[in-house]
């Protein structure tokens, strides 16, 4: 019996386990939606393509598999591109598919036609133009071997028209692309590596995405603690590891409490895991962990030396090296003085905020108002901005995936989208998207895919009225000017969200807020929360951009309590 | 072919010179790239070896710049130059 190639292609997915898929239908992919109506996949219905971009991440993100997303040619395709420019600074498992103008027309300007080979390129881990039917049978599983294999990341597969209209009879469908497993980091390495932090007097652990991404936090966790080295975290890797760990010190970098990055000042020995050493931890990376001897486990050798030369280089897979480091590390190392050490800077540099009673929607407050309402299991989603960081230095999380946020590229209108997402791939989860009212603004239209579905996703807005971390910027670095940084006429949130079928509430800065919010977030289904927040709020410690780590500025008339509290 | 030249731009490395030749029936093709005083040079083949469409990346310390402007002179030999094919 004959298929067609849109046919053939929803088989594909199928046989891959795809059974949700986010996009918007239109011209050049009309075939391939055709053939989903008689499908068991469920499609979610986004209302902008960046939307269903950004919801089949959040389903990645949450699951660790691929997820996919589907547009039309044109502005369908161009409308994705941030979402999978996302995928791949983030390393997010993402197959993309897109229809495209019939082969007949390429390169005649047609009607929504663009190239998407070509803008997908730079941005994908590898992109495919599928010239006839039958080659979708070696594309797809191909896709799906490239997105989650070594490495996780997006994978453009743009499909013209006329190829999914084709018809094939198809003898024999080929295996699901799956995962293949990384080249074996070789024994003396790992026997080098072993001897070097033995010897070591300050050793510490660095973090990163790819720690989740490997599933290797148990492995982390015990290395740290047989070796007594103190563990610093990625905002990627947040989630790896839980904050009251005594060897965590949290985050580093730009936002980073001044102790993490003092302590990396001390450190003699620096173990990169699954970390890229990006600008935003590194601060200026001339001066980044200045004493150490730094060894780096990274799945991608191409991270290995990109940004520090390195004493040690490991390629593999970190939960496979890990295991075989501890194999070679049978005693426990004893370090008091670095461990003390460690715990002293902790203690020394907390985050700084006001008493709760005289600011009780100080953002910091606010966050430990959500981690004490919703399930250790909540998800979080973040958008980019303020609330971002502050998420990041308050909240506790301490599972891994239960993270969600845009690091790499810094995608302003991330959290809403993911959320629906995470959502949808973890049913049963309280889901909640904290934001800004910038960012919530830049993919505002999903809130009509949230009331739709209908689930446990709360949209809590931290509401300064401004772009707050450019507001910032432009008060710490560029004397007050505070150009295009203020929205003068702010709309009405609650209302919004009401307009749109959902709940909609702003918290009574006169009242009990958290109190009010806590309410609010026993709830069942969805809502939006405008929260009111001072507009001078500063996320703090920050280190200038392009300044060395140990020239952060801190806000010294704030009050300093403990973090953890 | 894209995959490769789009690499240099986006990735700031120094590129002079790309010669392309197809190897067999045309399913792959041979790439010399004229990468001079580039200090990454690790990188670039790091960079270049984790593309899925590039099978092998080696180092041709025989072949210099001038080799490659050879085939910009239109003698006979330019089309069978020696020592280029892998």
């Amino acid at each position: 019996m004959k298929s067609s190639g849109a046919q053939i292609l929803r088989h594909l997915l199928e046989r891959q386990g795809i059974t949700t898929l986010a996009g918007i239908p239109g011209g050049a992919i009309l075939p391939f939606y055709d053939a989903l109506h008689d499908s068991g996949i469920r499609h979610i219905l986004a209302r902008h393509e960046q939307g269903a971009g950004f919801i089949a991440q959040g389903m990645a993100r949450a699951t660790g598999r691929a997820a996919v997303c589907v547009a039309t040619s044109g502005p369908g395709a161009t409308n994705l591109l941030t979402a999978i420019a996302d995928a791949r600074l983030d390393s997010i498992p993402l197959v993309a598919i897109t229809g495209q103008v019939p082969c007949a027309l390429i390169g005649t300007d047609a009607f929504q036609e663009v190239d998407t080979y070509g803008l997908t390129l730079p941005i994908t881990k590898h992109n495919f133009l599928v010239r006839s039917a039958a080659e979708l049978l070696d594309i797809v599983p191909l896709a799906f071997e490239l997105a989650q294999s070594g490495r996780p990341g997006p994978v453009a597969i743009d499909v013209p028209k006329d190829v999914l209209q084709a018809e094939l009879t198809v003898a024999r469908w080929p295996e699901p692309g799956r995962p293949i497993p990384p080249a074996r980091c070789p024994d003396p390495a790992i026997d080098a590596l072993a001897q070097a932090l033995r010897q070591a007097r300050r050793p510490v652990l660095y973090l990163g995405g790819g720690v989740i991404g490997a599933g290797a936090e148990t492995w982390v966790r015990r290395l740290a603690h047989q070796l007594q080295a103190p563990m610093v975290s990625t905002l990627m890797a947040l989630g790896a590891v839980p904050p009251d760990d005594p060897l965590h010190l949290g985050m580093l970098g730009m936002h980073g409490r001044k102790g993490t990055n003092l302590l990396l000042e001390e450190a003699d020995f620096l173990f990169a895991i699954g970390a890229r050493f990006d600008d935003r931890a590194t601060g200026r990376a001339v001066e980044f962990c200045p004493r150490a001897t730094i060894a780096h486990l990274d799945i991608d050798p191409a991270e290995i030396g990109k940004i520090k030369s390195v004493a040690h280089a490991l390629a593999g897979d970190a939960a496979d090296v890990l295991r075989r480091l501890l194999d070679r590390l049978p005693v426990p190392v004893s370090r008091p003085a670095w461990v003390a050490r460690a715990a002293e800077l902790r203690a020394a540099h907390p985050l700084h905020r006001p008493p709760r009673a005289e600011d009780p929607l100080h953002p910091l407050h606010l966050i430990a108002a959500i981690a004490g309402a919703v399930p250790a299991d909540a998800i979080l989603t973040t958008d980019v901005g303020q609330h971002q960081m502050w998420v990041a230095q308050a909240y506790p999380f301490r599972q891994v995936r239960t993270f969600l946020t845009s690091g790499g590229l810094g995608t302003m209108g991330f959290g809403l989208p993911a959320a629906i997402g995470a959502s949808l791939a973890c049913p049963g989860r309280r889901v909640a998207c904290v934001s800004g009212d910038g960012s919530i603004l830049m993919n505002l239209q999903e809130l009509a895919t949230l009331a739709e579905l209908d689930l446990p996703v709360a949209v809590l807005v931290f509401n300064n009225a401004h772009l707050g971390l450019v507001r910032q910027q432009q008060e710490l670095f560029y004397g007050g000017r505070y150009a295009a940084s203020r929205f003068h006429a702010a709309p009405d949130l609650a209302a919004v969200a009401r307009a749109f079928g959902l709940r909609g509430h702003r918290l009574d800065p006169d009242g009990d807020p958290l109190a009010e919010l806590s309410d609010l977030l026993q709830r069942p289904g969805p809502c939006l929360i405008d929260i009111p927040i001072h507009d001078a709020a500063n996320v703090y410690p920050m280190v200038p951009p392009g300044a060395a780590n140990h020239r952060a500025l801190t806000a010294p008339e704030l009050v300093a309590v403990s973090a953890h509290a | 072919m894209s995959h490769v030249t789009g690499l240099f731009a986006r990735r700031g490395f120094n590129l002079d010179a790309i010669l392309c030749v197809p190897l067999g029936d045309g399913q792959a093709s041979c790439i010399h790239l004229l990468v001079p005083g580039e200090p990454r040079i690790e990188q670039v083949e790091r960079q270049l070896a984790r593309l899925y469409d590039v099978l092998e990346v080696r180092r041709r310390p025989d072949l210099t710049a001038a080799d490659f402007a050879r085939f910009l002179t239109p003698a006979p030999t330019a089309c069978h130059p020696p020592g280029i094919r892998d």
